[in-house]
């Protein structure tokens, strides 16, 4: 299932909108201008909205024949570029701005560039849409049980970001700055994706002919997942060793 | 049988029979380096998450003054400088002639201690080619050998180990070089700060202060 989800591109459309609210989230989760009860409410009310997406977009797909709409549907997706096209130079100009102001202006949060990235867009419900009614076609499960997998894996890439800044919170030395520097990431992202769309036809054979004679292709999935397993392992034990050892070592 | 086929049948001989503990050095390293790796990025969260808020020679007048780290730095620091500090107090404490050489001997002890560490990896730097470079020649010596008797798949199997070998070892090799220059930094770093340590309790030693109150 793993597999057919990344080969079909579902995870890797979550992987992106979920790191790119797991940035959003983190940002704001650890600035220390903000009271632990002000995180935490805005963490649930992000994820609850995103439950609401996905159980709202669930029951379209499941109580809509969409083959029906399809040609609004297309224009829906033609403004939804357009509104896309917005967010991103909206990001861009808010993290330009987060960027090149005063360290003295980083006290308070900006909630506000936040929103901007958090905000489900047009396109990122989009891609919801498409991926669940791609995802019941292709898996045995039951419509709901495929809802709730695929909002796990989206909220695990959420979390998984969320978790990773987290770690690195001290090393991060403005929390603004940093999501500024994301922001600025996410729109050129955004902006590659736009300018990339209208030629996928032909990436993707330029692609399919690539990988026809790649080596990549030639890699054994169990050995490899053994290797990462085992490196896995015998880290975890050098790093357990390491961070909470107490012995007078350097 | 003339006396160079028999050199060149013992030459042949110690190669191939090197090539097992070469291939088993190589898979004995990689399981290390990972476990050291593991223990690399520990120790590098935890250098990152203990900083102090002020460069450590601002908190030197108040280590002279206390004849100790006081508990602020002591939570900034490396575990091991927090015991050589506490060493460095009881050496202060007694009251021996010969406290300067025990303080040197201390202080010398503490910095071979840090470049053994570094040491440890750094000798993976070399070995970790060295072997992979072995394990490349050996099988090709046999793989020709099999070229000889006409027998490619022999070849084949010989020339696919020597590659894997040598990126195997070239692997070790560089992810060993990156994990020894950042050693080195850090062992520096720590050499600074103990000899900063130093330098204020032996001062304040010396002035009288609470660690030569004993005196």
């Amino acid at each position: 299932m793993i597999k057919q989800l990344w080969m079909s591109g579902i995870l890797a459309a979550f992987l992106v909108f979920g790191i790119k609210i797991g940035v959003g989230l983190g940002s704001q989760m650890n600035h220390p201008a903000i009271s632990k009860r002000k995180k935490w409410a805005f963490f649930a009310g992000s994820v609850l909205t995103y439950l609401l997406l996905f159980l709202g977009i669930h029951f379209l797909v499941t109580g809509l024949n969409l083959l029906d709409y399809l040609d609004r549907l297309a224009n829906v997706l033609k403004y939804g570029m357009i509104l896309h096209f917005i967010l991103a130079a909206g990001l861009l100009a808010w993290g330009i701005r987060l960027l090149i102001q005063t360290p003295a202006s980083h006290q308070h949060a900006q909630l506000k560039a936040v929103l901007l990235l958090i905000t489900p867009c047009p396109v990122c419900a989009t891609v919801i849409l498409l991926n669940l009614t791609l995802a019941f076609s292709l898996f045995p499960l039951a419509p709901a049980m495929t809802t709730a997998v695929l909002f796990a894996c989206f909220l695990g890439f959420i979390l998984i970001t969320l978790l990773v800044i987290t770690l690195f919170a001290n090393w991060i030395q403005s929390m603004d700055t940093f999501l500024g520097i994301c922001m600025v990431l996410v729109s050129l992202y955004f902006v590659l994706t736009i300018l990339v769309a209208p030629i996928y036809p032909e990436i993707k054979a330029a692609f399919a002919m690539a990988g026809s004679n790649n080596p990549i292709g030639h890699i054994q999935g169990k050995p490899l997942v053994l290797l990462a397993g085992t490196a896995f392992v015998f880290g975890c034990v050098g790093f357990y060793r390491s961070y909470f050892s107490k012995a007078d070592q350097p | 049988m003339t006396i160079f086929n028999i050199f060149q049948t013992t030459l042949y001989t110690i190669s191939t029979a090197l090539l097992v503990p070469v291939v088993a050095l190589l898979i004995l390293l990689c399981l290390w380096l990972f476990i050291y790796t593991g223990g690399f990025f520990g120790e590098w969260v935890k250098r990152k998450k203990m900083k102090l808020d002020r460069p450590l020679s601002e908190f030197l007048e108040n280590i002279q003054k206390m004849g100790r780290l006081p508990d602020n730095v002591c939570a900034a620091l490396p575990v091991h400088i927090v015991t050589y500090a506490s060493n460095l107090e009881n050496i202060l404490k007694r009251s021996s002639c010969l406290k300067e050489e025990q303080i040197e001997d201390l202080n010398q002890k503490k910095e071979n201690a840090l470049l053994k560490g570094v040491d440890r990896i750094r000798l993976i730097v070399r070995i970790g080619p060295s072997l992979g470079l072995m394990g490349t020649l050996i099988p090709m010596g046999t793989g020709l050998a099999g070229l000889a008797q006409g027998n490619m798949s022999q070849l084949s199997s010989s020339l696919i180990l020597a590659f894997t070998t040598t990126v195997v070892g070239i692997f070790l090799g560089i992810s060993a070089h990156f994990f020894t220059v950042i050693k080195e930094q850090w062992m520096l770093e720590d050499m600074r700060r103990i000899n900063l340590i130093t330098e204020a309790m032996v001062k304040a030693s010396d002035k009288g202060g609470p660690a030569g109150e004993t005196l």
